[in-house]
């Protein structure tokens, strides 16, 4: 792999110019916001590469509050943007203790969610419009700023973990939600997974303003702990939180307010960094996620491994591998997962996928955006 | 309705396909054609000159298999009159290409003509009772006519002499009567259902009320429906005499269809000078037999304990006619154990539809059996509808699938609770 | 009419119960809702999507065009069979096949109409958000192809926002799957998202998987009454800026409300200028304080009555009002042209205002009616479509409209679709460049144009 250039672009027609600059020339193009999540497809790359960087763009745009609604460059950051949002009392459902340094575009080519997934979906939930930069070098926008529109193709879930394959975001108009009056959590002790498994079931069931539902596990200390976050109106967190401690009977537990929520995750994400090598995802359909979660803690596969979070609300499992032993727990995992679909993990390789190769061959025919990474480098192109 | 009225009404329809969701036809064919908008369509083709009527037999079946149960009338954010539509439809394709020959024979041949239906209540009677039935059935004589052999299957079983000759024994002079009723016993009460008619008669008499039962002509629904307006009037003509002659404080009917029918009498005339005035006094008088028991007699006091799940199927001509659901629904309600279990779509047509049952027979017996599936899903044992009509078709249906469950009017359960029958 | 060899074919296929070749059945498969009518050479009903499979590889082995169809209730021409060929109608397959309460989500097939989804899951205390006005004849498929909103839209937002995974046959007849349904939700991406509002030009979507929503355990329904639709457009604005997030917000006006009360007999105020209906839900410890601070804003703007529902039938009819609009206008002229622009919520007023100025500058009778909560305004032109002029009038004045949406940042259409009708304004809104990429992406996935060839794109 060669790297070019990195080119820091100040506004759309510069990367429109860069772009068809490097086709010319047959270099592939990885466009890129800080790149704190990049290097790691860059090894692979089979041509010379041009890096572009919107992180100089970086401004909001247009902030129409009373249309919750927020147009922004591609470079900004969500920690950048969350701030300003926050002081006019509304905001977007994606976390910064998660995700606060990574920049709008990478966590749409991305379509990554926050520590509130269960409640509030992947950031690709929240893109009302975007305008973004052809594999030809075009300014092409697509969607608007109204929350109902059906003028013309949709294209910003296309977009929305598309890596990067299929052009360059320069600028998103984001949803916005009203400020939530309220956040609290309670946090306890589990004797086992299951347990945790048996009362995140009953918490689902009770239809409470529930955010976050995880069980975490770190090599520290080898309890299993359980998190619910709650965000609402205050009367209702207030009645929920009451409803919660029903449900955990005699079992000892610590409530959280506000800021000591935010304050939790901020060390969480500190402690255990979302973006990691030996970080092994897997995700899909909850009645799945069970299962294998119910066949790893019988196998002890938990105490092997450094770290371990199952998210009983977004169908999530995270787990954070010594490097010595990733392999056998991949084969493991794989073992564990029963049904073979509607739960897939982030080292399983993707099968074609048709639609998208249709398309990006249309779009790029030349396979120059973000050459050999897991959409365009392997079987994903069928 | 003329022509241009007809235009009019047809042009009120803006294609939105709400009709979809409650049309039975639509139901189970899932063909366009067959569901308000598209025989509106059809008919607004016509209309406007691109086909003729009768010219195109398609358009023809379909608007032949419109059951005009009116669901899709009132679900119609544009009120579009559909069921009157399709009758205005019917009588300029019958004024197009002339009746055919089953119509000629039912209508205009059976029920125009009170003592020819005495002879075919006679002869069903006969070949019921005598095994005939039996021998009929099996022998396959019957295959070789496919509409006989359906008829033959929704005729009632165990039919009762009619009830107009058994009023002798029934009637009687009632002391200090609260009302002077006139009751129009239809033809299908007083040939198939005369059980029906004679709950209702005792009871009513038991409730204090003096009842006579006039010589009728049919009332003119299956006329009107098959778009024989002529026949309609003429016959209309004829009952409105006979009931204003006698000077009820009401003139009551058993059937929904019957009802509904007499109550339209108003319209029926009213470009009509020399009729109008007497139509209108004797659409005013109209009440359906539930309706005025719930609402002009007072409750019963005498009712014994009746331990049976009920349930009801609305007429169309009934919920959608005479708009009257609650009243039947609270006389069964009444009776002490009683177990009212109310059915999923309860006012959807049966499929009976008068004559549908036997003009269109296909269509007619999958609506039945998705009526009768309802009914078996709420485990009731005693199916109770207010129109002989549907009495007919859902007794059929019952037979059919083997279920052990009767149809009954709610003023058979009355009569039956008071210890009148 | 389709070519003999072509008919035996898709006889094999289907069976011959299920399709329809005669003149008349073409008459009536040749309109949707919308006023554009086309009629087809054949309508095929599919039952499997091995069907529909085998129907496109004809389709594409023959160059025969395809439109598909659920209950035909699209409101710009999505439906109508432009260029003859294959009507393919979807609602055969019309079967749940699985609700699963642990993730929350259902998988039909594309035939399943919205309201029969909405009685499945109401037993289980969930719904599925969107609800169209067309409810209770439209099909989940047919809402995906066209994006359908709702009056709900408010606060859950629209159909894409609720589709998790497709079952689709593309143009060649091959079958996919996309985001849930592919991948268990992650790692690839979500490409259900591209045919939530493609018309039906993308694919035949034949199964859906859809995210079901907690049934509220409360709701509030309250009726606002106002002297001016400028008003009762400036509470909504004002109610959105508090940061109160309504289940649903719509504004009738003046004739709408009196076409909708001839139908219902609400006994609705027939001199008011503006109603306003609203709904908020949520749980019973929270709501009272929201309906508290809307009242106030109620008072605010001048309300001059205030109604709440008092029970669930009240609400019903309520919102049987609000559904009945489109339907019940038939009442005041035989025929109208809806629009659908959106625009941002903050001007709503705005726009509420210049429509009426438009309705005095051409002499027409504008009914309006809108989803206030998003900006998305439908105002229907009414017009006798035996007198030309008017037509024209109204013409002159949609064209206004749309330029004026345009230019507030809006959107030609919120939910109903491009279809024929908006077809020619799109080059307003769009960039030559914008217009060219939608054609790259539709001609990957339709690389011979056969699938509902003619709608959102001039091709």
């Amino acid at each position: 792999m060669q790297i070019k250039d990195k080119f820091f672009a100040e506004n759309p027609q510069e990367i429109a110019q860069k772009v068809i600059e490097a086709a010319d020339e047959g270099f592939g193009i990885v466009p890129c916001g800080k790149g704190t999540n990049i290097e790691k497809y860059l090894a692979s790359a089979n041509k010379p590469v041009v890096m572009i960087s919107t992180e100089r763009m970086d401004s909001i745009q247009e902030f129409e509050r009373d249309n919750l609604s927020v147009k922004v460059q591609a470079g900004i950051t969500l920690a950048q943007l969350q701030k300003e949002l926050h002081e006019h009392d509304v905001f977007l459902p994606l976390t910064v203790e998660s995700h606060g340094r990574r920049t709008i575009g990478g966590l749409i080519a991305e379509n990554e969610a926050g520590y509130e997934e269960y409640a509030y979906g992947k950031i690709q939930d929240y893109v009302l419009g975007l305008e973004f930069v052809t594999p030809y070098g075009e300014i092409v926008k697509t969607g608007g700023k109204t929350v109902k529109n059906v003028s013309g193709y949709d294209f910003t879930r296309l977009f929305a973990n598309s890596l990067g394959t299929l052009g360059i975001i320069t600028s998103i108009t984001l949803k916005l939600r009203p400020e939530v009056e309220k956040r609290a959590a309670v946090i306890l002790e589990v004797p086992s997974l299951k347990e945790a498994s048996e009362i995140s079931k009953k918490i689902i069931q009770e239809k409470l303003v529930t955010v976050t539902l995880k069980g975490y596990k770190d090599h520290e200390n080898d309890k299993w702990r359980l998190i619910i976050g709650l965000a609402g109106f205050k009367e209702t967190v207030k009645h929920h939180l009451q409803k919660i401690k029903k449900v955990l009977g005699s079992l000892n537990y610590s409530e959280l307010d506000q800021a000591e929520v935010n304050g939790f995750w901020k060390e969480y994400y500190q402690k255990f960094p979302i973006y990691e090598d030996n970080n092994i995802v897997g995700m899909g359909d909850k009645r799945v996620l069970f299962k294998i979660a119910e066949s790893c803690e019988k196998n002890n596969l938990f105490s092997q491994v450094a770290f371990s979070e199952v998210d009983f609300g977004a169908g999530k499992l995270i787990i954070k591998t010594p490097k010595e032993t990733k392999e056998t727990i991949k084969e493991s995992l794989l073992a564990y997962n029963q049904e073979k679909f509607n739960f897939s993990f982030n080292f399983q390789k993707p099968q074609p996928g048709l639609i998208y190769k249709k398309i990006k061959t249309a779009l790029d025919p030349n396979n120059l955006m973000f050459p050999n990474n897991r959409l365009t480098g392997g079987e994903y192109l069928g | 309705m003329d022509n241009k009225e007809l235009k009019k009404k047809i042009r009120e329809c803006n294609r939105c396909g709400f009709c979809q969701d409650v049309c039975p036809t639509y139901r189970y064919t899932k063909n366009e054609a067959a569901v308000a908008r598209g025989r509106v369509r059809l008919a607004r083709l016509i209309s406007e000159g691109k086909y003729k009527w009768g010219e195109e037999d398609e358009i023809t079946e379909h608007i032949k298999t419109c059951l005009l149960c009116r669901a899709c009338v009132v679900n119609c954010p544009s009120s579009v009159i559909t069921d009157e539509i399709m009758m205005k439809a019917r009588e300029e394709i019958n004024f197009a290409k002339g009746f055919n020959l089953f119509h000629k024979l039912l209508y205009r041949g059976f029920l125009s003509h009170q003592e020819r239906l005495k002879v075919a209540g006679m002869l069903a009677r006969f070949y019921d009772r005598s095994g005939a039935r039996w021998i009929v059935r099996n022998s396959g004589v019957l295959n070789t006519f496919r509409k006989l052999k359906n008829m033959e299957n929704i005729l009632p079983m165990g039919l009762k002499p009619p009830l107009r000759s058994q009023l002798p024994e029934i009637l009687k002079q009632v002391n200090k009567p609260k009302f002077r009723i006139g009751y129009f016993a239809g033809c299908a009460t007083n040939t198939f259902f005369s059980d029906i008619g004679k709950a209702a008669l005792l009871y009513l008499q038991h409730r204090g009320c003096q009842v006579e039962v006039p010589e009728i002509q049919c009332c003119g629904g299956p006329h009107k429906s098959a778009g024989d307006m002529e026949e309609a009037k003429r016959l209309a003509k004829e009952n409105i005499v006979t009931f204003l002659k006698g000077d009820y404080d009401y003139i009551i009917s058993d059937c929904a269809t019957c009802g509904s029918t007499l109550k339209e009498y108003e319209e029926l005339f009213k470009n009509d000078l020399q009729m109008k005035e007497k139509a209108q006094q004797f659409s005013e008088k109209i009440l359906d037999l539930n309706k005025f028991i719930a609402d002009y007699l007072p409750p019963d006091e005498d009712l014994k304990a009746l331990d049976k799940k009920v349930t009801y199927h609305d007429p169309c001509h009934l919920v959608r006619g005479l708009e009257v659901t609650a009243e039947p629904r609270e006389l069964l309600k009444r009776i002490p154990g009683v177990e009212f279990r109310e059915m999923r779509e309860a006012d959807w047509c049966c499929g009976g539809a008068g004559s549908y049952c036997f003009t269109q027979q296909e269509m007619s017996a999958k609506i039945l059996e998705g009526k009768i599936d309802n009914f078996i899903e709420t485990g009731a044992e005693i199916l109770a509808t207010s129109c002989p009509a549907c009495t007919m078709q859902l007794s059929a249906g019952l037979r059919k699938k083997s279920v052990k469950a009767k149809v009954k009017h709610p003023v058979q359960l009355l009569a039956e609770s008071v210890g009148l029958v | 009419m389709l070519d003999k060899h072509l008919l035996v074919k898709l006889k094999s296929i289907v069976g011959k119960e299920d399709i329809l070749t005669s003149k008349i059945s073409r008459e009536v498969y040749a309109y949707d809702s919308s006023p554009f009518i086309h009629e087809p050479e054949a309508v095929v009903f599919p039952e499997t999507t091995a069907e529909v499979a085998e129907i496109l590889k004809l389709s594409e082995a023959y160059s025969i065009p395809v439109v598909p169809r659920g209950a035909g209730t699209c409101l710009s021409g999505g439906a109508v069979s432009l260029y003859g060929g294959i009507s393919l109608v979807l609602t055969k397959m019309d079967k749940i096949l699985d609700i699963d309460t642990v993730n929350e989500t259902a998988l039909v097939e594309t035939g399943v109409t919205n309201l029969n989804l909405q009685k499945a899951v109401e037993p289980l205390g969930f719904m599925f958000a969107p609800d169209p006005a067309s409810q209770k004849a439209a099909t989940i498929g047919g809402n995906v192809a066209e994006c359908a909103g709702g009056i709900r839209g408010v606060k859950y937002g629209v159909t894409k926002d609720h589709v998790l995974g497709l079952e689709v046959v593309l143009p060649g007849g091959e079958i996919v799957t996309t985001g849930a349904l592919a991948s268990g939700y992650g790692f690839i991406p979500d490409l259900t998202g591209i045919f939530s509002g493609s018309e039906g030009t993308f694919g035949i979507i034949t199964k859906i998987l859809v995210k079901l929503t907690v049934m509220p355990e409360t709701m509030r329904t309250m009726m606002a009454v106002f002297d001016s639709l400028d008003k009762a457009g400036e509470a909504v604005s004002a109610i959105i800026a508090k940061g109160i997030v309504p289940t649903t917000l719509e504004i009738m006006d003046k004739s709408m409300i009196r076409a909708v009360d001839d139908f219902l007999k609400l006994g609705f105020p027939r001199d008011a200028e503006a109603v306003l209906l609203l709904e908020v839900d949520g749980y019973e410890v929270e709501i009272d304080r929201q309906v508290d601070v809307i009242e106030e804003i109620f008072r605010e703007k001048k309300a001059s009555s205030v109604q709440s529902a008092k029970d669930r039938t009240e609400r019903e009819k309520l919102w049987l009002a609000r559904r009945s609009g489109n339907g019940a206008l038939g009442r005041i002229k035989p025929a109208y042209m809806v629009q659908d622009i959106t625009v941002p919520r903050h001007r709503l007023p705005q726009m509420l205002r210049f429509v009426s100025d438009i309705s005095k500058k051409y002499d027409i009778t504008i009914a309006q009616m809108a989803h206030a909560g998003d900006g998305n305004l439908h105002p229907h032109l009414l017009y006798d479509p035996d007198d030309p002029e008017e037509f024209e009038r109204v013409e002159e004045a949609s064209h206004e409209i749309f330029e004026t949406a345009l230019k507030m940042d809006g959107t030609l259409t919120g939910e109903h679709g491009i279809g024929l009708e908006k077809l020619p304004f799109m080059k307003l809104q769009f960039s030559e460049k914008d217009i060219s990429f939608m054609k790259r992406v539709k001609k990957a996935l339709d690389t011979n144009l056969n699938l509902n060839k003619g709608k959102v794109l001039e091709l």
